[in-house]
């Protein structure tokens, strides 16, 4: 029989109270420090990456950033560090980084480009990946997903979430969870970080794995592609499997309200904070092109057009940059090809930016209005 | 919709909070029995109904029952309602048990496979309910309740959402006055029932839930472990077992405080019970006492001969394992307490003649030796509970007791890849939660730490009731398990 007590109605009331007091306060102490002290705790993938562009800043803390925002082909195939970049006169060298991360499309895009602006970094330019099947918010890019699974929400990211989310309660739900009770949310890491022996072996191996795999390996922020692939049989597997999830998404491309407001949103808070913005569509090897059917190509260049339009930033046409054999899957470049892009994008594109020149029309899209 | 998530705790604060700003004792129970329907229904809403269904036709019969004129009707009347509930339950429970056992039988003869398992839901807490509707039938039928005239009434009886699916199993005499009694807001039972529920809640996360971890891996697959992984894993599952039950049950009774209700008890630190008949008046006490009241003493109790009160003893602790669970190994446990029960009779009969030993047993020394036997042999039949199959639990055995080499010794390093095993967690937290739940079982039988609380300023109080709060959901592994007894 537990051995509980009585206590008077006015000391009940008032332990009642307290307790009360004390789990809310608690779980929102705990909430902010998390958010503001060790964010790579709360959220490893955007955490050690801030720390890391963090780091790189500091090293230099007078020189203007150009960051590189989009998905993962963005991480695996841009290295800052091969781009062969001369400075300006009188100015320090800027600071080119690749801040890539898997899946991301154009409300994630706008969601780290907002918690980039919040934690103090102000680039002064800005490239942004664009890829038309990461537009329909669907199929294995839709976003909802890639939120749940790659992305550990923080409280700024809350409003933003349920403007364009305001229909998935599952993952409002989640994220209100994570936020509302981040003991509960990130008990896993907090114990890894205090009591290690209290989480199995599989568990703290995943821990350190997803630290370790969010841990950049190169100063500019590129990663090696983790999955080069280079038998015929990897390859085909790997057609198959962009047949399956790219090829649907293009046939035909489908532009989503949401992605639209998004991209649109993210290029005004551009210009609003004075940030220079290009757009880039990054290379594809031809049988992902081939997926583009001549109603899919239609779609792809009015959309583009009409931004440009009303946005009128550079948008660069790199998809016949690099050749096949350069891309480990329907993609993803291998490592292989890294360096040469790199430093081509450097030389065309990074380095005119830089210098504020007009970029060479071969280079950009070919839209209607420039013809 | 778990006691222990959040979903229930959000839902159970806006509860309370209508429930006590409503100023109608009528509207109360309206809404307790509203939202007992929807905390049902989250599970499935059809069975929700089926539940109110079979509620009102036990409500119909016992007012039949009670207006019969002849002890042949009423006992007409008990015979349909024993029917009824009976009948739900084994075409749940028990439909697939029985003609899968059939069929094995069959197949063993040498006869081809005759009968397919059903497509059947077990509704949560059947187990429960039925035996909460049987005792008001037989109350009823014995004289010593009245029949309820209100009909909404005994629908919270028997929905009251605290204990519709694992318990504590209510008696209807002393349920059903408590529903008509006045409440009013009441400081003092809301802050025992946030003690309970608080305790519960740390019982249930931090300790059964973790507990699993050493259990889970080891229980599925014994010979890939060494022989002292697996009596850690035995002990764990002992005390995951209790602390996940217990911990459901004070969640229960918290809640029911918070309402306004009050329930019995259902364990009073059962590991500390000297001997096995002393361990079952504390293990589960509303469905021990249950099965005194409607089974063994119907069956003739131990009023009669020796052999007779064995046999009352083999058959009530038999199916006591059979209501625990559709499986062979479930019966297997019920058989093998009625034995241990036995054997306790018969050896407390020899040590009557035999004072010297009988002394040195009551002793101190002797007490704490007859409360580690009794848990190691508790621990030991509840490998039996645990196991899906009798030969896993064979596998479980062989294990504790013979040293002999695990799979990785066996195996070639090129087939163990195949079959990569799951590691429990490193030893250390099993003796930290281990250690927790003694000193928690201690204090709570010394009463010493009540006087120091007692004179603690209610924001300490309420700040040592959130850390708690805290501690459980730091401790408690990813995703709360659901209650073991919700299988029942």
């Amino acid at each position: 029989m537990p051995n509980l007590f009585l206590t008077s109605a006015s000391k009940g009331k008032r332990v009642a109270l307290w307790t009360l007091i004390g789990i809310v306060a608690s779980q929102l102490a705990l909430s902010i420090y998390l958010d503001q002290r060790r964010l790579e705790t709360r959220d490893p993938l955007y955490g050690h990456r801030l720390n890391h562009l963090r780091q790189r800043l500091a090293e230099s803390p007078h020189s203007p950033l150009f960051l590189i925002l989009g998905s993962s082909r963005v991480k695996y195939s841009i290295r800052p560090d091969a781009m062969k970049l001369q400075g300006l006169a009188n100015s320090p060298q800027p600071i080119v980084y690749n801040f890539g991360i898997n899946g991301l499309g154009t409300i994630r895009a706008l969601m780290h480009f907002r918690r980039l602006l919040a934690d103090g970094i102000q680039p002064q330019w800005l490239l942004v990946e664009i890829w038309p099947p990461l537009w329909a918010e669907a199929g294995f890019f839709r976003e909802a997903r890639m939120v749940q699974s790659e992305d550990d929400l923080h409280w700024r990211d809350l409003l933003l979430l349920c403007r364009y989310f305001r229909n998935d309660r599952a993952l409002l739900h989640l994220a209100l969870q994570k936020c509302l009770t981040p003991l509960r949310s990130y008990r896993d890491v907090l114990l890894a970080l205090s009591v290690e022996s209290l989480l199995s072996p599989e568990k703290l191996r995943e821990i350190k794995q997803k630290v370790q795999d969010t841990l950049p390996t190169d100063r500019g922020g590129w990663f090696p592609l983790p999955w080069e692939l280079t038998t015929p049989e990897e390859k085909h597997k790997a057609w198959l499997d962009g047949d399956e999830k790219i090829k649907p998404l293009l046939q035909p491309v489908r532009i989503d309200p949401r992605s639209d407001a998004a991209l649109r949103e993210l290029l005004s808070e551009c210009r609003q904070h004075h940030i220079k913005a290009a757009l880039i569509l990054l290379p594809e090897p031809s049988w992902t092109r081939g997926w583009y059917t001549t109603e899919s190509h239609a779609v792809v260049r009015t959309y583009l057009t009409r931004l440009y339009h009303d946005y009128p930033v550079p948008i660069v046409d790199a998809r016949t940059w690099v050749a096949d054999d350069d891309f480990s899957d329907s993609s993803h470049m291998a490592t292989k090809g890294v360096s040469a892009f790199s430093e081509r994008l450097g030389r065309e594109v990074v380095q005119p930016l830089i210098e504020g020149r007009p970029l060479q029309p071969h280079v950009l899209f070919a839209d209607e209005e420039r013809k | 919709m778990l006691f222990c998530s959040i979903s229930f705790m959000v839902f159970f604060v806006v509860l309370l909070c209508i429930y006590w700003a409503l100023p109608w004792q009528r509207a109360r129970v309206w809404l307790l029995v509203a939202a007992s329907f929807y905390f049902y229904a989250t599970w499935n809403k059809w069975l929700a109904v089926l539940l109110c269904i079979s509620t009102f036709v036990d409500y119909l019969l016992a007012l039949g029952m009670e207006k019969a004129s002849t002890a042949r009707k009423r006992k007409l009347f008990l015979c349909m309602s024993l029917f009824a509930n009976l009948g739900l339950l084994c075409y749940f429970k028990y439909t697939n048990f029985f003609l899968l056992s059939l069929d094995e039988i069959l197949i063993a003869m040498g006869a081809p496979s005759w009968f397919r398992s059903l497509r059947v839901i077990i509704p949560i807490g059947i187990s429960f309910y039925t035996f909460e509707a049987i005792n008001y039938m037989v109350d009823v039928y014995q004289g010593r309740i009245r029949a309820e005239r209100n009909f909404v009434d005994f629908l919270l009886f028997i929905l009251f959402f605290p204990h519709l699916v694992s318990g504590p199993i209510v008696r209807a005499r002393d349920f059903l006055p408590q529903i008509k009694r006045p409440k009013h807001c009441d400081w003092v039972r809301l802050h025992l029932g946030l003690q309970y529920f608080l305790m519960g809640l740390f019982k249930k996360l931090a300790i059964a839930d973790r507990m699993a971890l050493f259990a889970d891996p080891v229980f599925d697959h014994a010979l890939d472990h060494p022989t002292s992984t697996v009596w850690i894993a035995m002990f764990a599952y002992a005390m995951q077992v209790y602390c996940d039950f217990s911990g459901y049950t004070d969640m229960a009774i918290g809640t029911a405080h918070m309402l306004g209700y009050k329930l019995a008890e259902n364990f009073n630190m059962p590991y500390l019970a000297a001997n096995i008949s002393e361990f079952w008046n504390r293990w589960h006490i509303s469905l021990s006492s249950w099965l005194r009241d409607y089974l063994f003493i119907p069956l003739g109790g131990s009023r009669g001969s020796e052999w007779k009160t064995r046999r009352n003893l083999l058959i009530t602790m038999t199916l006591c394992g059979l209501w625990h669970g559709a499986a062979w190994p479930f019966v297997g446990f019920g058989f093998l307490q009625g034995w241990l029960l036995i054997l306790h009779r018969a050896f407390h009969r020899w040590c009557r003649s035999r004072p010297r030993l009988d002394a040195a047993l009551r002793s101190q020394l002797g007490t704490a030796f007859r409360i580690a036997f009794t848990f190691v042999c508790f621990c030991l039949s509840l490998v039996i509970f645990r196991s899906s199959s009798f030969s896993s639990a064979f596998d479980m055995y062989r294990r504790l007791l013979t040293a002999a080499p695990t799979v990785e010794q066996v195996l070639p390093d090129s087939l163990l890849v195949l079959a990569p095993k799951v590691e429990p967690p490193p030893v250390f937290g099993f003796w930290l939660t281990a250690g927790i739940m003694l000193a928690g079982h201690l204090l709570g039988r010394s009463g010493i730490w009540i006087r120091p609380a007692l004179r603690l300023p209610a924001p300490m109080l309420g700040f040592s009731y959130a850390v708690l709060f805290g501690l459980a959901l730091l401790l408690e592994p990813q995703g709360a398990k659901p209650f073991i007894y919700f299988q029942f």
